[in-house]
């Protein structure tokens, strides 16, 4: 195995020093009401925050909504950011709200589950090879929307985007504890609700 | 299932997660090597997190930004969000504290300091409560020894022999065609004096207002204790001269009160030109119009 440098730790360490101070500067710009600093900012999280939404909400067009409204909350709010705290958590605080929000909207209208499982749109930008699996994807999706909003999102921020408990705590505003609990849980719904959609089908 | 297998299942997830301190997963390895149960239902989550991570995520459409512009154009663009928010930031919880505190500091400091005086625009409401009480204290001591005099730590009316040997050092009369009235001295003395006290004759319609001691200790004080003193003890009204002053005699009255009649003209007029800051003119055509008569 080939043993890293010394000087590679340091070239490392101060691309992260500069990512760190160009994101401080970044978000200091939208601050100001800076419009290109705002699109930069999106250009850099659209991916995750669509990402979440995507799995949270099981829908295309559900996804994309959603998105824009954290994009629009967090441009909205931008000056109320302590930037001595990380923008990252502060970002995905937002978005864990406005996908529960969304979610009792969403309840309140009533729409049947099996038109939201993954529209026809999301269905033609699939590549090829994953069109195979699409049967056990939906499976999939169709469990996860049958937990409860919490569960999912704590969920989808540990497997998909792969934060520590410290991390989702301080996206929920919760102890670690809390989120090792609703994380136990979330799993252990999960399997119960996965294995009767495999069942069913 | 046994008890050890009951209580390592809870810890599977965070043991999964990487969220275990080292011993205690340490302990949960080895459990697992010889608890094929237990391995089962750690793998079965292992698949679960994989089929999670299986699931494709289209990509967002490439008219998102504009998509968020047009969202938020109604909300946002059309205003300067600089600006706003930064006036936003006075209402922050760290801030509203200090702003108070500097509030309260300057409101204590307006109270305080003399100079600041012109900022209690209420100050003459209170001196003319005062006033007031003079003229009722006055009124006390023409009644006799037994008087009642207004008591001013307890805000009521006490009786002290003490208290009616008061001296009035002058009264001026103030005749009713004088152009701005007797309101006009009044407010002048008020300014100037603070101890003084207006008594009006219903007949004639003039006003006389006197001008008195005050108390060693009274609390209407102001500053003004050593202009008094001068006026005592210097010639404005030694010299006695009655002629176009009425002389106020109260000598059938009970009460010691020196009368301070007779004042020279221009005596007279010294002090009412003090007492309206350079407006003498008024006083002028009393004394002209005293004198025609």
């Amino acid at each position: 195995m080939e043993e890293i440098s010394p000087s590679m730790h340091l070239i490392e360490s101060a691309n992260y020093r500069t990512g760190c101070l160009l994101e401080k500067e970044l978000i200091q710009r939208c601050q100001r009401g800076d419009q290109e600093a705002f699109r930069e900012v999106f250009k850099r999280y659209q991916h995750k925050i669509f990402r979440l939404c995507y799995h949270f909400a099981g829908d295309g067009s559900d996804a994309e909504e959603i998105t824009q409204e954290i994009f629009l909350k967090m441009y909205l709010s931008i000056g109320q950011f302590d930037l001595r705290s990380g923008f990252y958590t502060w970002l995905f605080r937002i978005a864990v709200n406005e996908c529960l929000q969304h979610r009792r909207k969403k309840a309140a209208r009533k729409v049947p589950l099996d038109e939201r499982a993954l529209s026809l749109s999301v269905r033609e930008t699939l590549p090829l090879d994953s069109l195979l699996s699409h049967e056990k994807q939906a499976q999939v999706q169709k469990a996860l929307e049958k937990l409860p909003g919490k569960y999912r999102l704590a969920l989808l921020l540990k497997e998909i985007e792969g934060l520590s408990y410290r991390e989702i705590a301080r996206i929920f505003g919760v102890s670690e504890g809390t989120v090792a609990s609703r994380l136990n849980r979330a799993r252990e719904q999960f399997r119960r609700v996965y294995q009767k959609e495999v069942r069913e089908s | 299932m046994k008890l050890v297998c009951f209580w390592l299942r809870r810890k599977l997830s965070p043991y999964l997660d990487g969220e275990i301190p080292s011993l205690k997963a340490e302990k949960i390895k080895a459990h697992l090597e010889h608890c094929p149960e237990c391995q089962t239902k750690l793998e079965e989550l292992q698949g679960l997190g994989r089929h999670l991570r299986q699931i494709q995520t289209p990509q967002p459409s490439p008219h998102l930004w504009e998509n968020v512009l047009k969202r938020g154009q109604s909300r946002v663009f059309r205003e300067d969000p600089g600006r706003d928010r930064r006036f936003l930031t006075l209402f922050r919880p760290r801030l509203a504290l200090p702003l108070l505190i500097m509030g309260a500091f300057i409101a204590l400091m307006v109270m305080l300091i003399p100079e600041l005086s012109f900022l209690r625009q209420y100050s003459l409401i209170v001196n003319q409560a005062q006033a007031i009480d003079i003229g009722l204290y006055l009124d006390e001591l023409k009644k006799g020894p037994s008087a009642r005099t207004f008591d001013q730590k307890h805000q009521a009316f006490t009786t002290s022999a003490d208290q009616a040997r008061r001296k009035c050092h002058f009264g001026v009369v103030i005749p009713a065609s004088l152009p701005g009235g007797y309101r006009l001295v009044q407010t002048k003395l008020l300014k100037s004096l603070c101890c003084f006290a207006t008594q009006n004759d219903y007949r004639s319609g003039e006003n006389i207002i006197y001008v008195f001691e005050l108390p060693p200790q009274h609390p209407i004080d102001f500053g003004r204790r050593e202009l008094i003193r001068k006026m005592m003890n210097g010639l404005w009204y030694n010299q006695i001269k009655a002629e176009n002053l009425q002389v106020m005699n109260w000598e059938g009255s009970d009460v010691n009160l020196t009368l301070v009649g007779n004042l020279l003209e221009e005596e007279l007029l010294k002090i009412l030109k003090y007492l309206t800051q350079g407006k003498p003119g008024q006083f002028h055509s009393y004394s002209q119009q005293k004198g025609g008569e």
